[in-house]
């Protein structure tokens, strides 16, 4: 595929990518229309303080992570047109809550609930793959990605011109966040209209084949349990949070405690279920893969989307604070970040496509990440704007390229669970979100920049150690592992014992 | 004598397979068809069934040019590989140890307007840049003899 194709907009698949992507780019849209108003709310709202808002960007990313499972699941039932557009217009609700909401209690739970929106991402990932042939998926995805990425930009950007100039007043900031809510809910009308899953309306869909990551070997199993409890268990650090604040009871807190323990310990079990019959009975050699690269690449995602999340929520803020500007203007300049997605991301993709050697590639970019957080954690009001703006460009394009680069490896770590080692590695930005969004909490704007540094970094050596160069196979010794036959096999019987529902 | 010949069914590579087998003919060489299914760039696994459409269209096409080399009178024997195309070639060089690899060259023209010329014109400068296609990936690293064969 070749980047001209984009603009063939008459062939039903790039229709149906630049559909998706805008569907994207519009929930990217909403889910930070916070940051970029948080000033206007400040002095807009005189019960607010900046602790809150800060407390605010981390509920934003909070229950991400349980609604991406409760969308994946969704996704093998309803397929992602459905799903897309029912989350759209669910999603407008909470944000509509918000913009009009009078009291602490409302605004919080309006965001918790809104920080479902970032599910969208697997949603859109979905409906690609349905439409491209395998040899076009990288470069269709990495488009999706980065433009709709782009979204949070895109709010930066407008969103304090559109509060201030538009509507202008006090109240300009609700009537924006309004606005954008109410385009997303149009959209996602729109888009249950406009668009079908697949080329061929009834386009087939396999249910997931189990609840749990499989793996090869006790100790992989040991680690993937490690693995797994953060996921859901990073939000016991939130509670924690908002009951230090005092907006939480310690019953409250105990119980939301008890759901998070109880909702890790259902993970680990269905885990065991999954995976000790199977280890029971051994895994063949040629089925087996190494756990370790899919860990080293949850800590890459956790270390570069993670980043790109938290510093999104806080950006505009530390220019307003650091060069004295307008919200408009840091907004537009904080908006820089994100904007490099355009060409970042899939950029990073290609470069792991074309170099042949996507260990090298991954390992660059995180590195590159860490100096760049680095040079920004020595920002301080002395130093010219244009060099900030300059290297929060430099930096954003590798933390955007590491994204690309993370995705380029996932896919050919074991074909037969991809979807599941995405999940969860998509599921490691978000936690990246999470503890960077607390950790941003206790320490100032450069302090931060340099524990994301330190993140990146950790992970740069997580690669190092871990991370395995993907190999290819040949057909006649093991292209189709003993055990993907014996599922062939099983499906084919069941096929036969059953008549095709259509 | 042993010659391989990367073979995906394009018409470019019937049209190498051809020449190879006109060039070859006086060595009654054993020929090796080598086909690789690149794996699917994908985070879901929504397309598994698309990845093995196109990988049972690389299997047919191999026996199709098999069958056409058989009939010339020649040895042949096939591979299908599932990866990264440069690296399974390269690979299977290693382990086939040919006396010489045949390849085509693609060539691909960018189709007409300003804005997907010049972007066709900055992606093939970024492939210059790091070896992005098969052919110089190979003429770099290949350790038998190879021989490029121009597509008219």
């Amino acid at each position: 595929m070749k980047v001209a194709d984009l603009f063939k907009f008459r062939t039903p698949e790039i229709r149906a990518l630049h559909l998706t992507w805008i569907a994207f780019f519009i929930t990217f849209y909403v889910w930070f229309n916070m940051a970029p108003l948080a000033s206007s709310m400040l002095k807009s709202v005189d019960w607010l303080t900046p602790d809150d808002i800060k407390l605010f960007a981390i509920c934003n990313v909070a229950l991400t992570i349980p609604a991406r499972i409760i969308v994946g699941m969704a996704l093998d039932r309803f397929g992602p047109r459905r799903v897309f557009s029912v989350l759209m217009v669910l999603m407008s609700i909470p944000a509509l809550v918000f913009a009009f909401g009078n009291s602490m209690t409302q605004l919080l739970v309006a965001r918790l609930v809104l920080s479902s929106v970032g599910a969208s991402f697997v949603v859109g990932i979905h409906m690609t793959a349905l439409w491209f042939k395998p040899k076009h998926i990288g470069f269709a995805e990495g488009f999706y990605a980065g433009w709709g990425n782009f979204g949070s930009a895109a709010a930066a950007m407008t969103l304090p011109t559109i509060a201030l100039t538009w509507y202008g007043g006090p109240e300009g900031w609700r009537w924006a966040i309004a606005q954008s809510a109410i385009v997303m809910a149009a959209y996602g009308v729109f888009y249950w209209f406009a668009i079908t899953d697949g080329p061929d309306a009834k386009a087939h869909r396999k249910a997931r084949k189990a609840m749990a990551m499989e793996v090869s070997s006790w100790a992989d199993m040991i680690k993937l349990i490690l693995w797994t409890i953060p996921l859901v268990g990073v939000l016991g650090i939130l509670v924690w949070r908002i009951q230090n604040l005092g907006y939480l009871s310690t019953t409250g807190a105990t119980i939301a405690y008890l759901v998070i323990a109880a909702v890790v310990l259902y993970q680990v079990v269905q885990i065991l279920r999954v995976n000790v019959p199977i280890l029971k009975k051994g895994v063949p050699e040629d089925d087996k893969y190494s756990f370790n690269s899919v860990a080293a690449l949850n800590s890459t995602y956790f270390a570069n989307f993670g980043a790109e999340l938290a510093v999104v929520s806080m950006l505009p803020m530390f220019f307003e604070q650091t060069w004295g500007l307008t919200a408009a203007a840091a907004g537009l300049i904080a908006s820089s970040f994100a904007f490099v997605n355009l060409v970042a991301r899939p950029m990073g993709g290609l470069v792991s496509d074309r170099l042949g050697n996507r260990r090298f590639v991954m390992l660059s970019y995180m590195f590159g990440i860490g100096i760049g957080f680095v040079l920004m954690g020595l920002l301080n009001a002395k130093w010219p704007l244009v060099i900030a703006i300059a290297i929060t460009i430099f930096t954003s394009f590798f933390v955007q390229g590491a994204e690309g680069a993370t995705f380029g490896i996932i896919p050919s770590i074991k074909r037969r669970i991809t979807g599941q080692i995405s999940g969860m590695a998509g599921a490691y930005g978000n936690v990246g979100a999470v503890v960077y969004l607390t950790i941003f909490t206790f320490v100032t704007p450069t302090q931060f920049f340099f524990i994301i540094a330190t993140g990146a970094f950790l992970s740069w050596l997580i690669c190092l150690v871990w991370l395995k160069e993907p190999e290819g196979a040949f057909d006649e010794e093991y292209y189709v592992s003993s055990v993907d036959r014996m599922i062939e096999e099983q499906e084919l019987a069941a096929a036969r014992a059953k008549p095709q529902q259509g | 004598m042993k010659v391989m010949i990367a073979y995906d069914g394009s018409r470019n590579a019937k049209l190498a397979l051809a020449q190879t087998v006109s060039l070859f003919r006086c060595n009654a060489p054993t020929l090796i068809l080598v086909g690789v299914a690149e794996n699917p760039g994908d985070a879901t696994d929504a397309n598994e069934t698309l990845f093995q459409q196109e990988y049972e269209e690389m299997k047919a096409a191999l026996k199709e040019g098999a069958e056409f080399a058989h009939q010339e009178g020649f040895e042949v024997d096939w591979v299908l590989a599932e990866g990264d195309a440069r690296k399974m070639l390269l690979q299977a060089t290693q382990k086939h140890q040919p006396d010489v690899l045949v390849i085509a060259r693609h060539s691909s023209k960018p189709d007409g307007g300003i804005i997907a010329q010049s972007l066709s014109y900055f992606v093939d400068e970024l492939d210059y840049m790091t070896f992005g296609k098969v052919s110089s990936f190979l003429a770099r690293r290949v350790e038998c003899p190879l021989l490029i064969l121009p597509s008219p």
